[in-house]
């Protein structure tokens, strides 16, 4: 089976098949893109669940798409980005009501425990950017994703990619130069 | 220098080998003449490179994957449950409403319904007076839900 034929047969015959197909080619891609844009293994995990569940009842719309994955992680994002505002409401609250001034640090995730401080660096550094620097530096030095790729999945054009990507690294720069300083 | 906005940009297209024969032969030229850019250049292509050293350590288990197809089943089937139960008691409720105005009794499951009703307005004001105090500085409030 190929996408296009998995697509046609969610939409044609209504058989879950298709989908589990094409949940199975991405599932791969989107937990990494969750964890990274998130910060950790668990709300990465549920995150693709929530989205995976969304684009499972919402799968009609695929009719008007060549592509599943850029419709996909546009679910993906939004479920991401809900969670990371539930967060920031949650932080703001107990600052507002229960004066905790403490910053709501991410933990690092487990597979970086072991790792030197250069890579816990570079982590603490990456989720210091805004979400949309984030995700473009996850897609490019992740994915290894083509400038054609990034703008398909971001739904932006081409030439923004560049500058999208000039402004994200530049901060990622500076975050991490101060991360790493002694 | 006034020049050398458009080209960072383009610094980037050089980084990544997505330039067209004509920008690449620009970028090149600027870099030469500007050892700001060349600076700018090799740092943000050393320092974004590390993050480049992240993706192996991020390969997920297969057993996590498998978890991340099953459960839409499973999710659905609570969801499902979820909006069953509430649109019961919902009904209940508002059957219960309809007795207490029709026929005006007090006795146990009147007031329990009763307790049910205030309590949920009571959550529903307690939630909305947050939503609204933190509205204006709420930074996610345009992502669509």
């Amino acid at each position: 089976m190929d996408e296009p034929s998995a697509i046609r047969l969610c939409l044609r015959h209504g058989d879950p098949a298709g989908f589990e197909y094409l949940a199975d080619r991405y599932r791969r891609d989107a937990y990494r893109h969750a964890l990274f844009l998130l910060g950790n293994s668990e709300d990465a995990a549920d995150i693709c669940q929530e989205a995976f569940t969304r684009a499972f009842v919402a799968i009609r719309q695929l009719a008007r798409l060549e592509r599943f994955y850029p419709w996909f992680y546009q679910i993906l994002r939004n479920c991401g980005l809900n969670l990371l505002a539930r967060r920031q409401t949650a932080s703001r609250y107990k600052r507002d009501h229960l004066g905790e001034t403490a910053p709501l640090a991410t933990p690092l995730p487990s597979f970086l425990l072991e790792q030197g401080e250069e890579k816990q660096s570079v982590w603490r550094a990456l989720h210091q950017l805004k979400p949309s620097f984030r995700e473009i530096l996850i897609m490019k030095y992740l994915d290894e994703a083509s400038y054609e790729v990034i703008a398909r999945n971001l739904d932006i054009p081409r030439g923004t990619v560049m500058s999208h990507l000039y402004h994200a690294r530049r901060a990622f720069r500076d975050a991490y130069l101060e991360e790493a300083q002694p | 220098m006034s020049d050398c906005q458009p080209i960072r940009e383009l610094m980037m297209g050089l980084m990544d080998g997505e330039l067209a024969d004509d920008e690449r032969i620009r970028v090149h030229d600027h870099l030469r003449r500007c050892a700001s850019c060349r600076h700018e250049y090799e740092q943000l292509r050393d320092i974004s490179g590390l993050l480049g050293e992240m993706a192996p350590l991020a390969e997920p288990q297969d057993e996590v994957l498998r978890e991340l197809w099953k459960s839409p089943y499973s999710r659905l089937t609570r969801s499902a449950g979820l909006v069953m139960v509430i649109a019961g008691v919902a009904v209940l409720g508002l059957y219960a409403i309809y007795e207490f105005f029709t026929n005006a009794e007090f006795n146990l499951p009147t007031l329990a319904t009763v307790s049910i009703w205030v309590g949920l307005a009571m959550l529903f004001f307690s939630v909305l007076r947050e939503r609204l105090s933190t509205y204006k500085s709420d930074p996610y409030r345009e992502v669509e839900r």
